[in-house]
């Protein structure tokens, strides 16, 4: 008897695929403030008086190149304006800021240009000081560079001081100015 | 009685509520205005004559709706520090003019993304060569009846277009310094020139290392060098300690071609380090006269008693 042993063999093949797993990340950039107005309220007195109060700039970017932080008037304006009265802008610019004279208006940001390092702290209706200087928001063709980094930022401040100085030859009145920061990457 | 002072209790409490609720004030909070644009740069290649689409996002990631404008500005640096300038210059060839969006405005609510349609054609003829421009998001907020300063914001997307054709290309390390003695944060300054016709992106590479080879910072970025200008590019090691010997290196990529940077020896040694040195061989140098002058007086001594 002859057996026969056939060994049937079973072929086991198998097919492999392999997918790519791609995702783009898209550059961005954020600009954010705290509030859409910044007060700076003044009951003036027969001296002058100063209200100083900030606005928190944040910035995020993921472009490893960071950003620039630019301020400037969003119009062709620099005075704060209440109808026919207004309130001219200070003197002083970023590299060279000065006190406040009695009715103007003006910005400031710690540690850039020639503000120095402050601190600069919120007034109202306080003595004007003489120490902390403003400089005038620029016109709207050339704004200033109030902050410059160099890597991707989350969620990066930059507090802007506004101040205003009045005295009791100021007619009273709601007087209003619009600024614009632009942010873009390096 | 015990229910007495029970109802008298709960009384207490709801008029001391009502108290609560009417005497302090409430503290109102201004929402939030954040305005987002993506992608923060393009860089399309176009032909002389033909028309390029492309399409940018505004997001709204504050708390409240806001108005916003879309329109375009030409783009140019200003000094080795590359302060931006939007501002369109009237002799200058009109890049913003190029571009056509399909929606100029819009009002955006919170957490919502608008997609914005753009076309860039150029014209007929346009020489071969780089030219720079900016799409802007900017936020409209009224005047608020109230008085005060309105503060809007904008964010922009940067175009570096190439117009195809036979361009010039040519672009250099000017400049690579860093100062032996530092105070912290060590730095070093980089100047990348760029004298063709053609803008053109250097990836920069530094590391610092200490005396024993290890690195402590590393740099690796992409800086976009536009024509005819000379981008300084700062390097700073904001962690640096107060003292320290450190080697710093690198290599500049600029069209396929890398440059590498001379090594540089930093030692770095804060104020404190150096009043603190300056103390001590003060100290060093009293002791050494006094020491002198006492060795000096018991030779005196001694002869005299010889």
């Amino acid at each position: 008897m002859l057996f026969v042993f056939v060994f049937a063999t079973a072929i086991v093949s198998a097919d492999t695929a392999s997918t790519t797993i791609s995702s783009q990340i898209s550059s961005v950039i954020t600009l954010l403030t705290t509030s859409g107005t910044v007060n700076v309220d003044v009951v003036p007195t027969g001296v002058g008086a100063q209200t100083i109060a900030s606005d928190t700039v944040t910035v995020s970017t993921n472009d490893a190149s960071g950003y620039t932080l630019q301020l400037a008037e969003t119009g062709a304006g620099t005075t704060l304006v209440s109808g026919s009265d207004t309130i001219p802008a200070s003197s002083g610019t970023q590299a060279v800021p000065v006190s406040m004279s009695v009715n103007t208006w003006g910005y400031r940001v710690d540690s850039i240009g020639g503000f120095g390092a402050g601190p600069t702290s919120g007034a109202s209706s306080a003595a004007i000081s003489g120490s902390i200087k403003f400089a005038a928001v620029p016109a709207t063709g050339s704004p200033n560079t109030i902050k410059t980094t160099s890597g991707t930022a989350s969620n990066d401040t930059t507090t802007v001081w506004y101040g205003v100085a009045v005295d009791t030859t100021q007619p009273s009145g709601t007087y209003t100015n619009s600024v614009t920061y632009t942010a873009t990457a390096n | 009685m015990s229910n007495k002072i029970l109802k008298l209790n709960f009384g207490l409490l709801v008029i001391l509520t009502l108290l609560f609720i009417l005497i302090v004030p409430n503290k109102s909070y201004a929402a939030s205005q954040a305005i987002t644009i993506t992608p923060t740069t393009a860089s399309p290649v176009i032909d002389p004559g033909d028309i390029y689409k492309g399409n940018f996002q505004v997001v709204n990631q504050g708390e409240a709706a806001f108005d916003y404008t879309i329109y375009t500005t030409q783009y140019r640096v200003s000094g080795q520090d590359y302060t931006p300038d939007f501002t369109n210059l009237p002799n200058s060839t009109t890049v913003d003019k190029w571009f056509e969006i399909e929606q100029t405005q819009g009002t955006i609510k919170p957490g919502s993304t608008d997609l914005i349609n753009y076309t860039i054609s150029v014209p007929v003829g346009t020489e071969p060569g780089g030219y720079y421009g900016a799409i802007f998001a900017q936020t409209k907020y009224p005047k608020s009846d109230k008085g005060g300063i309105t503060l809007n914001q904008r964010v922009g997307e940067i175009f570096y277009i190439q117009v195809a054709g036979p361009v010039v290309e040519k672009g250099r390390v000017l400049q690579w310094t860093s100062k032996f003695l530092q105070k912290p944060p060590l730095g070093a300054t980089l100047l990348l020139e760029n004298t063709g016709g053609l803008h053109y992106p250097a990836k920069i590479n530094v590391i610092v290392r200490d005396i024993f080879g290890h690195a402590k910072y590393t740099l690796n970025t992409t800086k976009e060098v536009l024509p005819q200008t000379i981008r300084k590019v700062s390097i700073n090691w904001d962690e640096t300690p107060s003292i320290g010997l450190f080697k710093v290196t690198g290599s500049v990529d600029i069209y396929g071609k890398t440059n590498t940077l001379k090594t540089q020896w930093v030692l770095v040694m804060s104020q404190k380090v150096r009043n603190g040195l300056i103390i001590a061989l003060v100290l060093i140098v009293i002791i050494v006269v006094l020491h002198w002058f006492w060795r000096r007086k018991k030779r005196t001594k001694a002869k005299r008693n010889a």
